[in-house]
């Protein structure tokens, strides 16, 4: 199983989550949304998000539905389940306890 | 949400087709997007689809990735190898059905055995909580003699005193006169204390079982009886409950019928009568005749039950030393009690149908060895199609499981075929019925053993098959392949042939001890002797002139019938139940110390019994006529008894007293001694044993009046029962027959256990020298196949047919000696743990040691021979031109 480059799979989990919690996304949009949202910092392969999509979908977190897109054609989009957003609140909750405890180590003591 | 997961998963499973529709529109819509995305940017069309294919990745993967995310691609590629498996199979039917049937036959027989085992040693006794019962025998401190029968004083000490046991119960055997119901019938009943049924927790087919006010005389003696008896003389009448019986004379109130099979501890009763014991019965301490039983309390453990009954055991031995100097308590789980003896020989089976599947395995892994170098080719295709190895161990093994669990169905079926032989070893007095059944027990385990033994087989070769490198595959033109292999295949030809060895010595043992315990010197001629009983009802029969009529008028009649040789009554025949023993004091010796008086086995018989068994008289004379109720008294004494108690000096003549030894009891004479006779068992040595004549008043009561009637005949045993029968009818119309056998049956009863081991540890034996055979044959030809081209080259140099031949055979010569060198030294070591199921033969007997190794060889050299020839008759010409 391919991992993405340089990115914990949680983090890809919860960057897919926040993608989707606003409104329904297809894949292709939802690749764009992170590319944009996070620039060249994360580099994640386009590729990569499918599979991610498929086993967060599996696990009842998002869900799919297949409708007409911006361009008038079909595409899957994937919309947050309720479970989802409780998920996504933990793992943002995580996170954030993680970096400021990262923060807390690398960065140095003012003052 | 766990249902919507199902769903999915469901989805994916069964919806297969739409899931990879949307799979692929799903990424062609994201390619799509890129691509127009990048055409927007300017790129030429070529460019913007290359740099969308390349941003996104392999698109195959990646799909892939997606189905093992949704988790049925397991489910899929099972169901997918298991096609390509029986496709495979039916491409090749005859490898598929030698490969079934020799994996039936090693999974049949572990699945037979284990039923049996199931049923002995784990199915749940059909008692209530039966793990805190357990049976109380007295034991012997000095370890001289087995367990004995409790006295009843001893069994109201241990139960009144005790502080481990909930509460214990007993019973004894009592023989039944039935009357007044038609015909006289003899049945085998137990007298019980009333919590008997209780402290075992079994509940009444109808009416009620035995209840604490039974115990005293006041409800009148009451009965319970047995379903069989039941439903043969009474045809299941409800109506029998509350009707009142005669037995030995005495009224009993039926008051209700035990559950269908229910006997305890020991099969043969038909009726449970109470109250089984007055006060007065309670107070002997000198007659050994209980069965006693006892549930633990809760939380007790077996250590702490037999550490307090152990010491009660002591303070009784102080308490009593007259008459319980060197008796301890024994407390026997009930488990134990029933499988106590079968134990060894269940561990021996299950080692021999362990080895059996092992050969089995390697046999397996031959056939799939060699298919697997014939699909090297097969397997490289799929490799270089960008199969995984681990993908491909995976599909191999499915192959294997696929078989093995057809072998295992099939085996399950041919092992219910087996149950009744099997069922010939559990004893007769096991509670819980003597059938096998195949319960969800024994179907886990042959689940088990065919994945077990699908991966034993299947790893080697499906590691091997995997390990294919492409490019040597694709440069060699044909399916000639690497001498490398044979390492692993000698090796396995090594292990089958130890196996055998192992297998075909434990079997020439069995077999050597059946053929000496069956002509074992037992010490009288067993054929043409017919054996029965007539039980005397003690009222009618007290005074000994009656009963010494009725065996004369008997004997008498008996003899006189055509195909009668003689005739002659006795209590208890050699073999056929142990009887008792009486203590005896010698004149003119020391008085021995308390407890270590001598005590002999009992007999009592009329005149004509040595003459009719056909016991050879040693000295003196056997008792006549001339030995009545006024006449001196005598005894007749075996060799066994003249050698213990007068060693180097001469037992005729000597004197000897019963009971207290005083002078107030008479003394008896010897006047004869006769040769030994085994009476316990066949492969148990005599004992010291005493013969009284019928006339005249011996020691002991009752229980040892002589009840069986022993007759030779001139031909078949069995022709003149009809004519026995009248004869004793004329007698006493009033006297049951029962028990009718032939000593010859008794004989088979003795070792049939053993016959039915020697029996299945033969076959085992004999399957394991087949596969041995078909094993070294297969390896031997594929060898001749694979080597043809060099035999050929060697034979256009010169070399000659024998040179050949010799070097095919020399090969299995070779792997054939290691092979039994290996399994000697493997019987050597394992049989000495099983010598108590030997008999007159040593563990490491060396003509069955030397017997296993020449059959090994000749086999060995009888499957070596037909692709030895083979080999000899290539032609150099044609095996060279072949490529």
């Amino acid at each position: 199983m391919g991992k993405p480059n340089d990115l914990v799979q949680g983090t890809l989990d919860l960057l897919i989550l926040k993608t989707v919690s606003l409104e329904p996304k297809h894949g292709w949009a939802i690749a764009k949304r992170i590319q944009q949202m996070s620039g060249d910092v994360l580099q994640v392969q386009q590729g990569s998000l499918y599979p991610a999509l498929h086993r967060l979908e599996q696990q009842g977190w998002i869900k799919a539905a297949w409708k007409e897109s911006e361009t008038g054609r079909q595409a899957k989009f994937y919309s947050l389940t309720r479970a989802g957003r409780r998920q996504m609140e933990k793992e943002l909750a995580n996170w954030t306890r993680l970096s400021a405890a990262i923060d807390s180590v690398v960065l140095p003591l003012e003052g | 949400m766990r249902l919507r997961r199902i769903f999915l998963r469901l989805r994916s499973l069964f919806g297969r087709n739409r899931v990879e529709r949307e799979l692929a529109n799903e990424f062609a819509f994201h390619l799509d997007r890129q691509i127009e995305e990048n055409l927007a940017r300017g790129m030429s069309a070529s460019e913007a689809r290359a740099a969308a294919l390349r941003e996104l990745g392999g698109i195959a993967q990646l799909q892939e990735e997606c189905r093992d995310m949704r988790r049925v691609n397991l489910v899929e590629t099972v169901l997918a190898d298991v096609r390509y498996a029986v496709r495979g199979f039916r491409r090749q039917p005859g490898f598929a059905i030698l490969a079934t049937l020799t994996l039936a036959l090693g999974i049949g027989a572990s699945a037979a055995l284990f039923s049996l085992v199931n049923t002995v040693l784990i199915r749940r006794l059909p008692f209530a909580d039966p793990g805190r019962l357990a049976m109380i025998w007295e034991s012997d401190t000095t370890g001289r003699t087995p367990l004995d029968t409790p006295a009843p004083a001893n069994f109201a000490d241990w139960k009144a005193r005790n502080r481990t046991f909930a509460d214990m119960a007993a019973g004894g055997w009592v023989t039944f006169n039935f009357t007044g119901w038609g015909e006289p019938e003899q049945i085998h009943g137990q007298r019980v204390t009333a919590n008997f049924f209780s402290l075992l927790g079994v509940k009444p087919a109808i009416g009620r079982l035995l209840a604490p006010s039974d115990d005293n005389l006041q409800s009148g003696h009451v009965a319970v009886i047995g379903y069989g008896w039941w439903e043969r003389r009474f045809r299941k009448d409800p109506r029998v409950v509350g009707q009142t019986v005669t037995l030995n004379g005495d009224p009993y109130l039926i008051v209700g019928v035990a559950p269908a099979g229910f006997q305890f501890p020991a099969s043969g009763a038909q009726i449970w009568v109470a109250p089984g014991f007055t006060q007065r019965d309670f107070r002997q301490r000198n007659n050994h005749f209980l069965f006693a039983f006892g549930r633990l309390k809760k939380g007790v453990l077996l250590e702490q039950a037999r550490a307090d009954m152990t010491a009660i055991a002591r303070r009784l031995e102080m308490e009593f030393s007259q008459s319980n100097t060197n008796i301890g308590a024994a407390v026997i789980p009930l488990r134990e009690y029933y499988a106590g003896d079968l134990k060894l020989a269940l561990t021996l089976l299950l080692a021999a149908v362990g080895v059996l599947v092992l050969i089995v395995c390697a046999n397996l892994a031959h056939l799939f060895l060699a298919r697997g170098a014939a699909r090297r080719r097969e397997i490289g295709m799929r490799a270089a199609l960008g199969a995984g190895r681990g993908r491909l161990v995976r599909q191999l093994l499915t192959e294997c499981v696929a078989l093995s669990l057809v072998a295992a169905a099939l085996g399950a079926a041919l092992s219910t075929g087996a149950f009744g032989f099997l069922a010939r070893l559990i004893p007769d007095s096991f509670p819980a019925g003597t059938e096998l059944h195949f319960d969800a027990t024994v179907f886990g385990f042959t689940a088990a053993i065919a994945f077990l033994t699908a991966v034993l087989f299947g790893i080697a070769p499906a590691i091997q098959a995997s390990c294919i490198d492409l490019n040597e595959l694709l440069k060699l033109g044909s399916a000639r392949g690497s001498a490398r292999r044979f390492g692993a295949q000698g090796a396995m030809v090594v292990t089958e042939v130890g196996l055998t060895v192992l297998l075909l010595v434990g079997a020439g043992l069995l077999l050597k001890s059946y053929i000496r315990i069956r002509n074992v010197n037992i010490g009288f001629r067993a054929e043409n002797l017919l054996v029965l009983e007539t039980p005397l009802p003690p009222a009618k029969y007290s005074d000994l002139a009656r009963r010494a009529r009725f065996y004369g008028e008997v004997v008498e009649e008996s003899s006189k019938l055509p195909g009668v040789i003689s005739a002659a009554y006795v209590n208890f025949p050699p073999l056929t139940f142990t009887g008792g023993s009486s203590c005896f004091y010698i004149e003119g010796k020391p008085r021995p110390r308390l407890g270590e008086s001598p005590c002999a086995f009992n007999r009592v018989a009329t005149a004509d019994y040595f003459r009719t068994i056909r016991v050879s008289l040693m000295r003196g004379r056997m008792f006549d006529e001339r030995d009545d109720a006024e006449s001196p008294r005598v005894l007749v004494i075996n060799q066994a008894l003249a050698h213990k108690f007068w060693p180097g000096e001469d037992a005729l003549g000597q004197g000897v007293r019963f009971g207290d030894g005083g002078p107030n009891q008479p003394v008896y004479t010897v006047i004869g001694i006769a040769g030994d006779v085994r009476q316990v068992a066949l492969n148990a040595t005599p004992s010291p044993e005493m013969y009284f004549p019928a006339t005249q008043a011996g020691p002991g009561g009752s229980f040892f009046w002589p009840h069986t009637l022993v007759v030779r005949t001139a031909g078949n045993p069995s022709a003149p029962v009809g004519n026995i029968r009248r004869a004793i009818a004329a007698v006493d119309p009033n006297l049951p027959v029962a028990n009718i056998r032939t000593m010859n049956d008794v004989l088979d009863v003795q070792t049939s256990g053993r016959q039915t081991q020697t029996v299945i540890v033969s076959a085992f034996a004999a399957a394991a020298l087949l596969l041995a055979s078909i094993g070294l044959y297969g390896v031997l030809s594929y060898a001749v196949a694979q080597r043809k081209v060099e035999i050929g080259i060697r034979m256009a140099l010169g070399a000659r047919r024998g040179e050949v031949i010799r070097g095919i055979t020399g090969q299995a010569v070779r792997w054939t000696a290691f092979g039994v060198m290996f399994g000697l030294a493997g019987a050597f070591a394992l049989t000495r743990w099983f010598s108590a199921l030997f008999f007159g033969v040593s563990p490491s007997d060396p003509f069955t040691f030397a017997a296993a190794t020449l059959l090994s060889f000749a086999v060995a050299a009888l499957a070596s021979f037909v692709p030895a020839s083979r080999a000899a008759s290539i032609d150099p010409v044609v095996a060279l031109r072949q490529d």
